[in-house]
């Protein structure tokens, strides 16, 4: 026992600095990438292109002030962040990186990848409601809103490759994946994964609990410092494993010729960041009705679509 | 007394520790808390006794959609410093609901003999995936009637007030 | 030894994995104690409403779209944990399989048609 958690212990630690080094890459990226695409060119001055930026600004935020306000309810407060960030290192738990190099590869693994976001779910209602300010309440319930509402078009999603490859471990799926990509064979399914994860992860157009002008920072406006990093690296993380697990699931992991699996793993799962980058810096935001009835009215009707005719085309595979 | 026993236990008594802040706290953003650890505990239960799945799913439902659930009844209710007041008219009448479910629970707990020996292998997610298709499949049908009764039922409540 | 030895090194995996979740931050917020200024003020403790004083004290505000949101959420989640766990065999079931899951689909859907002609999938 003692052996299997030193274990755990220890990729727990290693996937946290890979966590925080996607977390610095990707948001130099997204600085550098928004910046390109508005004609301008981002970070430059700390490191050659800006490359230190992030870290720059990690610094910082470990110097600045706790600010903790007088009428919060202090065990939500302090709890919310850590409650937001573990849920995305669990999540990198059972994804396959280079073929198949995976942490735990449980029974349940896709099962679970979908599961441990409700935690972070709780953690923002959590964060709104112990902040004692009104504007984060209602960034609290608006965002939770949203969230819980693209779970079910994510999980569904998902679902359709499950059925394809007749299996609830990722390794399985990406086992099943070496002649074709499921995206592939679900290329609905895959479009609605990409579209309902930028939604979970409250990314452009999707973000408006996050609309400065409209809720100042919505259930995070309380926090500075580095609480609030948590709650940034809590979703930076979760964007980095949210593609990770697109590039295992749909997209073939590691599989490909000529390069080294965790080449390609890497190829793919930065191809998905990067699209959703693009996204993001492209296309105006949503109203949070259109945000709603998008999910229900839409999506999870295109999903229940999507999953008749894969089990039809499963049956030919 | 192997691995799995010392985590069988602990869950359970975290479990319950957990259950009894969340029946006392006065503060109902505690309370929730409590309820939410509740749960992840008896998830951890479920897995150690071998049911992956059931483990997953509890998060999946319980902790991602009832605790949800209830976090927003508690942020579209509570006033500031959400207390809770326990007052009941019949305090000796809950007594006595209490201690005879109890004693039926404990009862039956006590009573059962399981049928064979228990398993030390996990299940498998497809046997459940097996039964559900094949010889429980007229549970699984009602399961969606449940599921569509439930959502006339809850929606019926809803519907009266136009939304504001 | 009555529990699985698998399980259990799954169970410590995921605890190992939460543990080091929450430990980690709270070890950066613990080092940063020593390298933060602590200065308190009095209208630094206020809540934040763009630099003016509290406009209204956190008041109830109560939507109940928000909680009929969620009551639907809490059904589809069912749903879609009962079909997880059909998903995997469902190739071994053929065309009577579809047709079971179908129906399953079928009654659930009927839900959603429900509140979307109640006009309960609206938001504002």
């Amino acid at each position: 026992m003692m052996v299997t958690l030193a274990t755990s212990v220890v990729w727990a630690v290693g996937l946290f600095v890979v966590a925080a080094l996607s977390v610095m890459l990707g948001v130099y990226l997204e600085r550098k990438v928004a910046g390109h695409m508005q004609a301008r060119l981002g970070p430059m001055r700390t490191g050659p292109h800006g490359i230190a930026q992030t870290l720059a600004d990690t610094v910082k935020l470990l110097f600045k002030e706790d600010l903790i306000p007088g009428k919060v309810d202090r065990l939500g407060f302090i709890v919310a962040p850590l409650l937001a960030f573990a849920p995305a290192l669990m999540s990198l738990m059972v994804i396959p990186y280079a073929r198949p190099f995976v942490p735990r590869d449980l029974n349940a693994g896709v099962l679970y990848f979908l599961a441990v976001p409700a935690i972070g779910v709780i953690a923002v209602m959590v964060a709104g409601l112990s902040s004692a300010n009104n504007y984060s309440l209602l960034g609290g319930l608006r965002s939770a809103a949203q969230l819980i509402s693209y779970e079910i078009p994510r999980s569904l999603s998902v679902l359709s490759v499950v059925m394809l490859a007749g299996s609830l471990s990722t390794v399985t799926i990406l086992e099943r994946q070496t002649h074709v990509w499921f995206a592939v064979l679900t290329p609905i399914g895959f479009a609605l994964y990409i579209i309902t994860t930028i939604a979970e992860l409250n990314r452009t157009p999707f973000d408006l609990p996050e609309a400065e002008a409209e809720l100042v920072g919505g259930y995070h406006t309380e926090y500075s410092g580095l609480r609030w990093a948590f709650f940034m690296m809590a979703e930076y993380a979760g964007f980095f494993a949210a593609s990770a697990f697109g590039a295992a699931v749909f997209l073939g992991g590691g599989n490909g010729p000529l390069l080294p699996p965790i080449v390609w793993f890497v190829i793919k799962t930065y191809a998905i960041i990067l699209f959703m980058m693009w996204v993001k810096w492209t296309v105006p935001r949503f109203r949070i009705d259109q945000v709603m009835t998008l999910s229900r009215k839409v999506l999870i009707p295109v999903a229940l679509l999507n999953l008749a005719v894969t089990a039809v085309v499963m049956q030919y595979v | 007394m192997g691995a799995g026993d010392i985590l069988f236990f602990l869950a359970a008594a975290v479990s319950i520790a957990a259950a009894v802040v969340a029946v006392t706290d006065e503060r109902l953003l505690h309370s929730v808390l409590a309820f939410g650890v509740f749960l992840f505990a008896i998830a951890c239960a479920f897995l150690i006794m071998g049911a992956e799945f059931v483990a997953v799913a509890q998060i999946f439902v319980y902790v991602g959609g009832v605790a949800v659930l209830i976090l927003f009844g508690v942020m579209l209710t509570a006033s500031r410093g959400a207390q809770r007041t326990v007052e009941t008219e019949h305090p000796m009448w809950a007594m006595v609901c209490a201690l005879v479910l109890a004693g039926t629970l404990i009862a039956v707990a006590a009573a059962y003999r399981p049928a064979t020996a228990v398993q030390s292998r996990a299940v498998d997610v497809s046997l459940l995936g097996n039964a559900l298709l094949g010889p429980q499949l007229v549970g699984f049908e009602l399961i969606g009637l449940i599921l569509l009764a439930s959502v006339i039922a809850a929606l019926a409540v809803v519907r009266r007030e136009p939304g504001r | 030894m009555l529990m699985s030895q698998r399980d259990a090194g799954d169970l410590i995996f995921i605890l190992g994995f939460a543990l080091v979740g929450v430990a980690a931050p709270a070890a950066l917020l613990f080092i940063g104690r020593w390298l933060r200024p602590s200065s308190p003020g009095k209208v630094k403790m206020e809540p934040y409403e763009c630099g003016l004083p509290q406009a209204s004290p956190p008041r109830r505000l109560f939507r109940i779209r928000y909680y009929a949101f969620a009551l639907l959420f809490v059904i589809f989640d069912v749903e879609t944990v009962l079909l997880f766990a059909s998903a995997p065999v469902l190739k071994r079931f053929g065309a009577a399989g579809l047709w079971s899951v179908g129906a399953f689909v079928a009654l659930v859907t009927l839900a959603l048609v429900y509140a979307w002609r109640m006009h309960l999938l609206e938001w504002e």
